[in-house]
């Protein structure tokens, strides 16, 4: 049943013209949304006139999820505010850890450094350079084990920002081990594991790469096995920020990552489980970036096309299965380096778009993110911020308060239509696995990264401080950056350590039975953990990968 | 002026490819012949450079390993006896390690947000300024 | 041949095996650099003994896998081994993206390779200008087989048939290029057929046709052998396959005779190919600035003077003008 009366449609309609005519009087050049939606000068209920309220919106917590997962939303639970964490050594970042929740942070989002992210111990001669910078360096279950230090992982939610399917089989064992070894029994683990083959394939770059069918098997396995034994892990999260960032607009960046999850469903109904085992607890990661209502219909419209495909396409019956829940980090490549503080600013628009988009959980970056990790007082900033939104606005205090907008509602449908495109265009390539094979998928986002530079670069794309009042101080503001240098040696020497006070032999062994389960197609996970109690390194597993898988020669995207 | 010949690579582990390929195809949009290997160490690259006969080399990173690596890319050239190839890094560079890396050698540093024209003429003056040619 | 220590130093050092000087020397070829012409006489006697393996086919083949895998099978039995990669330039922006050597990722390691990468600079005779010196540099340096890899779309696959001892053409199933699609010259030109991406379907039927066509050629040429090699470049699986061939195409082109005949054939061509580029420019030239020759073509353009007529006017006007 439509919600304007056909009478009062073209009442409106009329009027519309004799507006433009006698009111407005003037043309208005066209605008569209980042990602090219047209954009009218006003909107009103004709443009949404043949939307069904109950059947394109409904309520909250029931299909079409539109204005969000849950009935009371944030007024039954906030949305978490998980910063990122993750620096140096282990025993670096623990403390920053304990740091966040003495101050009110509700979870904890770890980040990796580059050699750990790409499955190198710190004594590998890769990991030069690299070791302790961005995140926090793992070589061992030891190293998990100083990581969370006092830190009750039992009561708070743990997200491991693994974003490789083949490191994440490592991370998670050894962080498995970790609670066997606490006696905490695996159902009592709450947290997320990023476990995204796009990440290890398509999205970054590497000396070295599997490829993306035995990345994708990976990333099933985990997901199967933390179906059936981790009721309160999300095995995985679609990331649709880094998409985002390597260059998609908001369509594909939905669009792909669901494209993903589909697969993922598919190919885990193949192996036997049942929708509704594991679809519950596949969860996404939204870019939030610079427009603002675009952004917010994003978040909704992804809502009501995962709801859509997994009930029509996947046979989903259980309400969980057909929740996209989603985090959300706000864009790092939309802040600048000149004017930072102008930084504190974007992100906490962002931040608010993400909240009226409805997100479960948020991370804000910290005004200085164009430099390097935060600063504990820009990461206090950040936090203060989504703290702000959450007492202070009074946004939370109602369902979905954009719903009913004719923009957005206008949007929310034409992002849903466009998104349900995009997907098309990838089974069109033969799905989302032969697409990154080709390198179809990396043509798209250097294709659209060069479009967008040469936005950027032309002004049509503005930026203020940058193209827009171009700012001419350089060095004013007085930044501090956090540098790890001792982190490599103290890596190493752990390690050497570790080497010598191991049984090799049991490593060794637990290690062949990994590579058998490589082989069989049995799923690796419980013989990763095995490894990991062996405390073999976290080179070592992923090693194992790369020899048996073999490595991949990333696609030519330059052209 | 003959044809100018840029190898571009990643420094190391360095996932983010977006910078590199941008800029790759901005200097094939000035004129410029772009030799793209992917993520590579110092040696490889010194090497590739070499056997390319570059005319500069452009390093891109975001992952805090400039300091470390940048500099030994310079060190291995000067070992190998090549005085000419000046070597650039690209990236997320804190404005204190600037100054570090010009100190070891390194002949331009872009930060985000440098606009591609200034990279490009950046490049077309330090080769000009390379072969003799009058400006 | 003159005394070592009388040799000019880049010379001495090229010899020595130094490799900056091999990548100066490209450098000089490839910008048409007449400094080089003094040194090319100390380096010719120590050429002669490469084996120039000419590789192309359409863009998407596997070509560079390949080549990657070749290169890194002969170098692995101690084979010095050279490759040179050409991609084209754009005619708009005069830029290129020289995105081969990304793919051979094995042969980059590997002491004894040595990778170049070429544009085509939009040459006449789509090559790259100076490869021909830039073959002759990596022979007199000591590669014992050079590869060339070329751009591998319209004409100019054929032109590497004059640069190469032996061509081989690669091509996949699927790809529509079919015995009559492709063109004439390259069919006959190629000596050694690859079929890549042999595990998709269509391969074997894809193989059975290039064979039976190269059997009639072979038949009218008399030469026996049809080479159609299936691989899988990504697998690593028909290169020891494709590296024996090679072998043997090679022991029998020296066996017959043929070996000389080519290396001949390629002196001819390029001499004549570089010629008459010079003579071209010199017409464009010519036609651009010759108040008299612009008049003459516009009076053809009007239909007031035939074609034929006026050629052999413009060849006499030349022909006067150069002897003066």
């Amino acid at each position: 049943m439509k919600i304007f009366s056909s009478e009062a449609l073209d009442q409106i309609k009329g009027c519309l013209a004799t507006w433009k005519k006698q009111t407005l009087k003037q043309n208005i050049p066209p605008a569209t949304t980042e990602s090219g939606v047209p954009i009218e000068l006003v909107y009103t209920p004709v443009d949404i006139g043949e939307m069904d309220y109950l059947e394109d919106v409904g309520l909250p917590g029931e299909a079409p999820f539109v204005r969000g997962i849950y009935p009371n939303m944030y007024r039954g639970r906030l949305f978490t505010i998980r910063q990122l964490a993750g620096f140096g050594s282990p025993e670096d970042c623990n403390k920053r850890i304990r740091y966040l929740l003495e101050h009110g942070a509700t979870g904890v989002n770890i980040v990796f450094d580059l050699p750990t992210i790409r499955g190198y111990d710190s004594d590998d001669s890769r990991a030069e350079g690299n070791v302790g910078q961005c995140g926090v360096s793992i070589d061992s279950l030891r190293d998990i084990e100083a990581l969370f230090e006092n830190v009750p992982i039992d009561k708070i939610s743990v997200s491991l920002v693994t974003h490789l399917p083949s490191v994440t089989v490592a991370i998670l064992a050894m962080y498995l081990a970790m609670a066997e070894k606490r006696g905490i029994p695996f159902t009592d683990l709450a947290g997320t594991t990023q476990n995204d083959f796009l990440m290890e394939t398509t999205i970054g770059s590497a000396p070295e790469i599997i490829p993306p069918r035995h990345s994708f098997r990976l990333q099933c396995d985990v997901v199967e096995f933390c179906s059936k034994n981790l009721p309160r892990w999300n095995s995985i999260s679609y990331n649709g920020y880094n998409l985002r960032e390597a260059g998609t607009d908001a369509v594909a960046e939905v669009a792909i990552a669901i494209a993903n999850a589909k697969a993922t469903a598919k190919e885990l109904l193949r192996r036997g489980l049942d929708i509704d085992s594991f679809a519950p607890r596949l969860s996404f990661f939204w870019d939030l970036c610079d427009d603002f209502f675009e952004e917010i219909a994003k978040c909704r419209a992804s809502r009501y096309v995962w709801q859509k495909i997994a009930r029509e396409e996947l046979g989903a019956r259980n309400p969980r299965s057909m929740w996209m829940r989603f985090h959300v980090q706000t864009s790092g490549i939309s802040l600048t380096r000149v004017e930072p503080f102008n930084n504190i600013a974007r992100a906490a628009i962002q931040g608010l778009a993400a909240v009226l988009g409805g997100a479960q959980s948020l991370h804000i970056d910290s005004y200085d993110e164009a430099y390097s990790a935060p600063t504990e007082e820009a990461a206090l900033v950040s936090l203060r911020t989504q703290q702000i939104i959450q007492v202070e606005t009074g946004v939370v205090n109602t369902v979905d308060p954009l719903g009913g907008s004719y923009y957005v509602e206008y949007l929310t449908r034409e992002l849903a239509a466009r998104i349900q495109e995009y997907i098309q265009k990838i089974e069109n390539e033969g799905g989302i696995v032969r697409a990154v094979e080709t390198g179809w998928l990396h043509r798209e986002i250097a294709d659209f990264a060069y479009t967008q530079q040469r936005a950027l670069e032309n002004g049509q794309k503005r930026k203020v401080g940058l193209n827009y009042y171009p700012s001419k101080e350089v060095g004013k503001t007085e930044i501090a950056v956090f540098t790890y240098p001792e982190t490599e040696k103290r890596q190493k020497e752990k390690l050497a350590k570790l080497k010598q006070e191991r049984d090799g032999e049991l490593v060794k062994r637990a290690l062949r039975r990994l590579e058998e389960a490589c082989a069989s197609g049995e799923n690796v996970m419980p013989y990763a953990v095995e490894a990991a109690k062996a405390e073999a390194t976290l080179g070592e597993i992923t090693q194992v990968f790369r020899d048996h898988f073999g490595l991949w020669q990333f696609p030519l995207i330059t052209l | 002026m003959k044809k100018i010949k840029v190898l571009i690579a990643k420094l190391g582990l360095d996932i983010h490819w977006r910078g590199a390929v941008v800029v790759s195809r901005f200097l094939r949009d000035a004129g410029m012949e772009v030799v793209y290997i992917g993520n590579k160490y110092p040696d490889e690259i010194v090497d590739a450079a070499i056997q390319e006969g570059v005319d500069v080399i452009g390093l891109s990173t975001l992952s805090g390993n400039h300091l470390t690596l940048g500099p030994k890319v310079v060190r291995l050239l000067a070992e190998r006896g090549i005085k000419d190839i000046p070597v650039l890094i690209g990236g997320v560079i804190p404005p204190a390690d600037v100054e570090e890396l010009k100190k070891h050698g390194i002949a331009g540093v872009f930060v985000p947000e440098t606009p591609m024209e200034e990279i490009i003429k950046f490049i077309e003056d330090i080769v000009i300024q390379k072969r003799g040619l009058p400006k | 041949m003159a005394l070592l220590n009388s040799l000019p130093e880049p010379v001495s050092k090229f010899l020595a095996g130094d490799i900056r000087v091999l990548s100066y020397f490209l450098n000089m070829a490839e910008n048409g650099d007449e400094r080089l012409l003094e040194y090319m006489p100390y380096l010719l006697p120590h050429s002669g003994r490469s084996y120039v393996v000419g590789i192309t086919g359409p863009p998407g083949a596997g070509k560079s896998t390949l080549i990657d895998g070749l290169a890194a099978a002969l170098a692995e039995e101690g084979k010095e081994v050279g490759i040179i990669c050409i991609d084209p330039t754009s005619p708009f922006t005069g830029g290129a993206f020289l995105g081969d050597r990304i793919r051979m990722q094995r042969a980059a390691k590997l002491k004894n390779v040595f990778i170049r990468s070429m544009a085509t600079r939009n040459s006449y005779g789509g090559l790259a200008p100076g490869l021909w010196e830039a073959i002759e540099l990596l022979d007199s340096f000591g590669k014992e087989v050079v590869i060339v890899e070329t751009v591998g779309v319209g004409q100019l696959e054929v032109d590497i048939h004059e640069l190469a001892d032996v061509t081989v053409v690669v091509t996949v199933p699927g790809l529509g290029d079919d015995i009559q699609t492709l063109k004439a010259g390259l069919m006959e030109a190629a000596d050694i057929f690859v079929v890549n991406m042999a595990d998709k379907p269509g391969a074997a039927d894809k193989i059975r046709s290039l064979k039976h066509f190269l059997e009639q050629l072979r038949g009218s040429r008399g030469v026996e052998e049809a080479f159609v090699i299936p691989t899988v470049a990504i697998e690593n699986k028909g290169i020891n396959e494709l590296k024996q061939v090679l072998q043997r195409f090679r022991e029998r082109l020296v066996a017959t005779g043929e070996w000389q005949q080519r290396k001949k054939q390629h002196f001819r061509a390029q001499v004549k190919r570089r010629v008459l580029e010079v003579f071209r420019d010199y017409l464009e030239k010519r036609l651009e600035e010759e108040d008299e020759l612009r008049e003459l073509l516009g009076k053809v353009e009007r239909r007031e003077c035939s074609v034929s007529l006026a050629v052999s006017k413009i060849i006499s006007y030349l022909l006067t003008t150069l002897r003066n």
